[in-house]
């Protein structure tokens, strides 16, 4: 196991105030250049575990280690090189970059603080990002507003790929785009995959959108791990109950009938 | 057309804005018949909840410049209809179903008292309301009907918040019910269970519905027919089974190209470009700037709705080259 990159081993997450854990014992790992998804419904935890292996909540028990050592014992300069190497993107492009920044500011500050550039002028480097992720250099002095949801998104992808990452998480990253929108997104992480060799952690509601990116995944619900597996395996053959009601919940257009067939 | 429960013609709606107002809707036509199931389909902006909402002109007055057009409803013409007769088909004759049931509902009043005002403004079931309000509970699914009933919404889980819409909605068992995209803030499971429970009660009932989605997969299982919008206009209408095996126009044929499929298959083809805001349509063909097939008679020439030959009237593309799209 020692090649893994990125692992969770049992951890449990308590919220105050639910009855039950956010998380509730889940292990998890990644090794160098996979691609996982995290599938479940709302509550399911999903989300929860993503803060969990960003560091950003103190777990009941259980563990992450990155590169084999517990996040939790990284003293500040050991976390500044963690959060350079985990990388995030957010699933709702309209609020995660801040309205009043450009995007060359939101770019060149990531830049300047973890002096990835010669922080006198971030601007060429700023621009070869925007380039890498599908959008024009021009985009440097404008706002947030200016952009429209899909530019958005990748601004998102830019930000999170800027310090050049070990691993990127991504939260539902395109769940708030329209369709015709989403496969642009969804092939540029699929270039970003094949191009950098970065591990992708992808969080999604929609199961064929895991299938299309991602190599392996993991059915989340209540907390728990139900299933997990390669995604030709758990989407084909799936073995555990809530899988199969998940599927078939699914509408699927070469079926399309077939997702109004179960209980009302 | 004695058959058809709602006739729209020619509709176009122009919001105010500027000197020359934002054009949401163009020239859009649809027929919907007694009993059926029709969806209508576009990405944001495309002018599909802006079409829904003028149907029983639930559109803000003051934000209007021009609603033109004709839309006829059992016989009656709505837009000039006077509001006070309009109140009367609203939630009765028509009603809608929405995206955010949290929303939607009242959070300050309980679910029996927002089900049972909906039976009062149209006199209905006076005598018995409290049994009434459990019937409709329990045909939207919901078995513990006292204490749904005695419920706050914000006790409710957003698919039972839903059923509960669904079951205003349901009250004055209306001939045409509006659903606009009234599962896209549910989970999957739940969203099948509701359009299942939306798909038997249509039947049941001989209820037309007129569902909005921006899910093509959706649309086709739920509805025979369907029309597809883009840019305030209805690009192309068929039977779903026709429009997703041989889509006629290239915008239908891309969008099917651009979603994930669940057992796998080929590399998505994104749509270049981005979706048009309202009022900024191109010139021409309004998808022409996106489109893999246009040419320069695309760019000038602005196409009408033409009857796809061989569908014996079903299907109609607004596009040029309607011929190629999926072969000959």
């Amino acid at each position: 196991m020692s090649d893994n990159l990125l692992c969770a081993e049992n951890i449990v997450l308590n919220y105050p105030g639910l009855s039950r854990p956010a998380i509730d014992g889940v292990s998890m790992a990644v090794t160098p250049g996979r691609t996982l998804g995290i599938v479940g419904e709302s509550g399911s935890g999903k989300s929860s575990l993503a803060r969990c292996l960003l560091g950003l909540e103190s777990l009941s028990s259980g563990r992450v280690l990155f590169e084999g050592n517990d996040i939790r014992h990284f003293n500040a300069a050991a976390m500044l090189q963690y959060r350079k190497k985990v990388q995030m993107v957010f699933q709702d492009p309209y609020n995660s970059l801040n309205p009043r920044m450009t995007v060359g500011e939101i770019l060149g500050e990531m830049l300047r603080y973890h002096r990835m550039a010669d922080t006198g002028n971030v601007k060429p480097e700023v621009e070869a990002l925007l380039i890498s992720v599908g959008l024009s250099g021009n985009l440097f002095d404008r706002y947030p507003h200016e952009l429209s949801g899909g530019q958005r998104q990748r601004v998102g992808i830019a930000r999170a790929l800027s310090l050049k990452p070990l691993v990127v998480i991504a939260d539902e990253p395109v769940s708030a785009l329209d369709v015709s929108i989403q496969a642009q997104l969804l092939n540029l992480l699929k270039k970003m995959v094949t191009e950098t060799g970065i591990t992708l952690i992808m969080i999604a509601h929609d199961l064929a959108v895991v299938r299309y990116v991602c190599v392996d995944v993991m059915v989340m619900k209540d907390g728990v791990v139900v299933e997990s597996g390669t995604v030709e395996n758990v989407i084909d053959q799936p073995r555990h109950a809530y899988t199969k009601s998940l599927l078939a919940a699914v509408p699927d257009i070469e079926n399309p009938e077939a997702f109004l067939a179960g209980k009302q | 057309m004695p058959d058809s429960l709602l006739e729209i013609e020619s509709l176009r709606v122009v919001f105010k804005s500027g000197r020359d107002g934002v054009e949401a809707v163009s020239n859009v036509s649809l027929s919907v018949k007694s009993g059926e199931a029709v969806a209508l389909v576009g990405e944001s902006g495309s002018g599909k909840s802006v079409t829904a909402l003028s149907i029983a002109r639930l559109l803000p007055l003051d934000s209007i410049k021009t609603l033109d057009g004709s839309i006829r409803f059992e016989g009656q013409e709505l837009l000039s209809q006077p509001d006070v007769c309009l109140r009367k088909i609203r939630g009765s004759r028509i009603a809608y179903v929405f995206q955010e049931p949290g929303a939607a509902l009242n959070p300050v009043f309980t679910i029996g008292y927002q089900i049972t005002e909906a039976l009062k403004l149209h006199d209905r079931g006076a005598g018995n309301r409290r049994q009434k309000v459990s019937e409709l509970l329990v045909s939207v699914g919901i078995a513990d009907t006292a204490r749904v009933s005695a419920a706050y919404p914000h006790q409710l889980s957003g698919g039972q918040q839903q059923r509960v819409m669904l079951a205003i909605a349901l009250a004055c068992e209306p001939a045409l019910l509006i659903a606009d995209e009234p599962t896209t803030a549910l989970d999957v499971t739940v969203q099948s269970q509701i359009l299942s429970l939306l798909k038997k009660i249509q039947k049941e009932r001989g209820m037309s519905v007129i569902l909005i989605t921006h899910n093509l997969a959706i649309a086709s299982g739920f509805a025979r027919r369907m029309a597809v919008m883009y840019a305030g206009q209805i690009v192309e209408t068929g039977t779903s089974e026709d429009l997703i095996k041989t889509p006629r126009h290239p915008y239908t044929r891309a969008l099917l190209h651009a979603v994930p499929r669940l057992k796998g298959g080929a590399r998505l083809e994104g749509i270049p470009g981005q979706v048009p805001s309202s009022g900024q349509w191109a010139a021409g063909c309004r998808f022409h700037d996106r489109c893999a097939m246009a040419r320069d008679n695309c760019r000038v020439q602005t196409p009408e709705l033409v009857r796809v030959d061989g569908t014996e009237g079903t299907s109609f593309s607004r596009c040029l080259f309607w011929r190629e799209v999926s072969g000959s």
